[in-house]
């Protein structure tokens, strides 16, 4: 029984097998091996359609019509413009956004659900390819997904009737394909993949057959779909320059025609779109050339370059040492994408694969690794953020940092930070921020262990990355031997795009702040400590201090309180140091008072 | 604790050729991955250890672990020369900050424009900060093999020299990416 390669992309879906040792994709009874990833669900009721078909329904019913829905997967309302989709959405800040189609229709459908349609039409058709069923499969992700997308896509692939053996990130599927015949050399590539919908850097050192992740960035939100965006936004403003505001379905007739455009844009320097009987009478008709185009997307397309530049920083690497660039994605059939990245990486990219197919194509042969069918490859990915737990003070304690080879797992052991605590609670964070409150919390996980003074209990937490790239965070009580596991998927939790986007560039830009908020955090625990201790002193010392000395005090521990309120980590740190010094002598004293009190006693 | 040396299987170095590291950890990857012959806990185990040795800060703590019964101690003096060195790296750290905030919260062409003068100085600034960084990683890795020379005179303390050399390479690490993520911002 074949395992298949799929590509579930934004726009297409594309899907493979290993055939007598070569990997190859399966085309549909029209000979099409590209299927869009639309979906429609007819007025009347009925079977939904899927693919070309449903692509063709987009101007008469854009509200039935799903596309984009990989931009839904595992995503909660906040993270969504619903202005940007032309089918009508459920969505509330925190839960899962679903999808909502006009009566009749079904009552609200998940992302996943409508991904699952898709996937059971490329079963389809490799079933009829293949003559045999297909029930396993490899399934490409967007390297920068996140848990809960990859959670989404997964459970897409349940739904659809497949085992799904492997999610593998799509630059490193595009590397496969790049590499396969040329493995047993030694080289370094740069894979920079835009799709429809997301955007994927990676960089990896090929040598001996295996292929090593040295470090991957991305946005996955960030894509053809955004060109097309504003390019409709454009065409919609010449049309009712001359019209007046236009319906819906004006709207969603221009922005097929800005997609087509925009195509026949990357060849041609000049395009006539036309549109006749435009919403039944009006005829659209106007003039685009290549520079009006790359205007509009430049901005979109700027926005990878802070993405190649800090992923060629983690990999240790520079554009000049690296062998060749590979392009991915259909996106990447623009000339000014292709200019772009020629001017990134120094160098003129790898053209020879058609880029809308080669990310299944790799899909097919980590399908054929997993099988045995073609051996002597091994993949060594990574995991695209750091994962970590808030601890004591609210920092982020990194437990396995960004670009960490997966699979794999790490620990660290804990202790309790107050006496006779009996569980602590375990807040599981992903980001690139030193202060956990600016992290993505995945989940939280109570783990309760014997009451016991301060500093007594060991719990040890073990985070574990699964070759799919999804967390398991598993918590021991070593003094108990009792294990707590949580699994993220339970969790209600899940990170948005937009916010990992900020959190990333935050990460970058405040290193300095963060250092600082670290160092304010360290003395402001130091300071709560001493003030206390200093009003029990003075107290207990009472008039045995002299004078002098006990105003020294008094004013460093004013000091300090000022430096509190102020929130300055260096003012705070200096005072606190001052205070510790100006305390030497009254500790000493207390000290001698307590051993003198125990020679007192009999 | 794993001997991250010996599942390398390389010699106990602190001046460890890392491009060798990299090498060997693809060999072991071709049966130990999970995907070919390994199992899952002998590979994670493997990628641990080759993690470890990347960078000669953590080589160097994993060094001093392996001759001390408990997480050694690192704490020490830092020199006043490190010091300065780091107030200055504060200083031009925070400037940058206030300047892209500058940057970013200005409408105009020409206020930006007017911010080009100190953006430049910055950048220099930044650009000399970074080759001192990297002459310093350079001077602290030229001192690798006397730590070994150390190391192996005894093999049970943990020499200042070493700790303190361990200590310079998790600051120079930290430092370098804070710059290094800086000058991303300007280029």
């Amino acid at each position: 029984m074949s395992l298949l390669g799929i590509d579930l992309g934004t726009t297409n879906s594309l899907a493979g097998i290993v055939d007598s040792g070569f990997p190859i994709l399966l085309a549909d009874s029209q000979g099409s091996r590209m299927t869009p990833s639309a979906v429609f669900f007819p007025p009347g009721g009925g079977e939904p359609a899927i693919g070309h078909v449903a692509l063709r329904q987009r101007i008469l019913h854009p509200d039935r019509t799903i596309l984009s829905v990989k931009r839904l997967m595992g995503r909660r309302g906040q993270d969504v413009d619903p202005a940007r989709f032309r089918f009508p959405l459920i969505s509330a800040p925190n839960d899962p956004v679903r999808i909502a189609l006009p009566n009749p229709g079904p009552p609200g459908l998940s992302p996943e659900e409508v991904s699952a349609l898709i996937l059971r039409r490329l079963k389809g058709i490799a079933e009829s390819a293949v003559g045999e069923p297909c029930e396993r499969a490899v399934i490409t992700v967007p390297a920068y997904f996140h848990d809960a997308q990859r959670q989404a896509t997964r459970r897409a692939g349940e739904l659809a009737g497949l085992q799904v053996e492997r999610l593998l990130n799509e630059p490193t599927a595009a590397a496969l394909a790049y590499g396969l015949h040329r493995c047993e050399d030694h080289s370094r590539i740069a894979v920079y993949d835009f799709g429809g919908g997301t955007f994927d850097i990676s960089i990896l050192e090929i040598r001996g057959g295996v292929f090593d992740v040295l470090a991957t960035q991305g946005d996955t939100y960030l894509g053809g779909d955004d060109i097309d965006w504003a390019l409709s936004r454009f065409l919609l403003g010449r049309f009712e320059e001359t019209y007046g505001p236009a319906k819906l379905d004006v709207e969603s007739a221009l922005s097929e025609a800005a997609e087509r455009a925009k195509i026949a844009l990357s060849t041609s320097d000049e395009y006539l779109l036309e549109l006749p009987f435009l919403d039944g009478a009006r005829h659209f008709s106007t003039r685009l050339d290549r520079s009006t185009l790359e205007d509009l997307a430049r901005p979109v397309v700027e926005r990878t370059r802070r993405h190649c530049r800090q992923a060629l920083h983690d990999a240790g690497l520079s554009a000049s040492e690296l062998d060749h660039v590979i392009l991915a994605g259909g996106s990447t059939y623009m000339p000014l994408v292709r200019n772009f990245v020629e001017e990134v990486f120094g160098r003129t990219p790898h053209t020879a694969s058609a880029p809308e197919e080669t990310v299944a194509l790799g899909a097919v042969i980590q399908a054929g690794i997993l099988e045995g069918t073609l051996p002597n490859l091994v993949l060594l990915d990574v995991t695209p953020l750091s994962l970590g737990i808030e601890t004591f003070g609210g920092l982020m304690n990194v437990i396995i940092p960004r670009n960490t080879t997966i699979p794999c797992k790490a620990g660290e052991m804990f202790t309790n930070a107050i006496s006779n605590q009996d569980s602590m609670l375990l807040r599981v964070l992903q980001g690139e921020r030193e202060l956990a409150r600016d992290n993505w919390e995945l989940g939280k996980l109570e783990i309760p262990f014997e009451p016991g003074p301060k500093g007594s209990a060991r719990v040890g937490i073990q985070f574990g990355i699964d070759a799919d790239g999804i967390l398991e965070v598993l918590a021991r009580d070593t003094l108990r031997n009792a294990d707590t596991v949580l699994h993220i998927r339970d969790t209600a939790v899940n990170v948005d795009d937009e916010r990992v986007e900020r959190m990333i560039t935050e990460s970058v830009e405040h290193a300095f702040e963060d250092f600082s908020e670290r160092t304010f955090t360290e003395a402001k625990l130091k300071a709560e400590e001493l003030l206390p201790a200093v009003e029990a002193g003075l107290r207990q010392m009472g008039p045995a201090l002299p004078a002098a000395e006990r105003r020294q005090i008094e004013s460093c521990a004013a000091e300090v309180e000022r430096a509190l309120r102020s929130g300055s980590a260096n003012d705070l740190k200096s005072a606190v140091e001052a205070l510790d010094q100006a305390t030497e002598a009254l500790a000493a004293l207390l000290v001698d008072k307590a051993l003198e009190r125990a020679l007192e006693s009999p | 604790m794993d001997n991250a040396f010996r599942m390398l299987d390389l010699p106990e170095s602190a001046a460890l050729d890392e491009d060798l590291l990299r090498e060997r950890f693809h060999q072991l990857s071709r049966s130990a991955h999970p995907d070919a012959s390994g199992d899952a806990a002998s590979f994670d185990r493997l990628s641990a250890a080759y993690q470890t040795l990347r960078s000669p800060a953590t080589r160097l703590r994993h060094l001093l672990e392996l001759r001390s019964a408990s997480r050694p101690d690192l704490r020490g003096p830092v020199p006043q020369a490190w010091m300065d060195l780091f107030s200055l790296l504060s200083q031009t750290l925070r400037r940058s900050d206030q300047l892209v905030r500058q940057r970013e919260s200005s409408a105009s062409q020409l206020a930006r424009a007017l911010l080009e003068d100190q953006i430049l100085t910055l950048q220099r600034e930044l650009l000399e900060l970074q080759t001192r960084l990297v002459q310093l990683q350079a001077q602290a890795r030229s001192r690798l093999p006397g730590a070994d020379a150390l190391l192996a005179k005894d093999s049970t303390s943990i020499p200042d020299e070493v700790a303190q050399l361990c200590r310079e390479f998790i600051y120079l690490e930290r430092w370098t990416e804070q710059v290094e993520a800086h000058l991303h911002r300007f280029l």
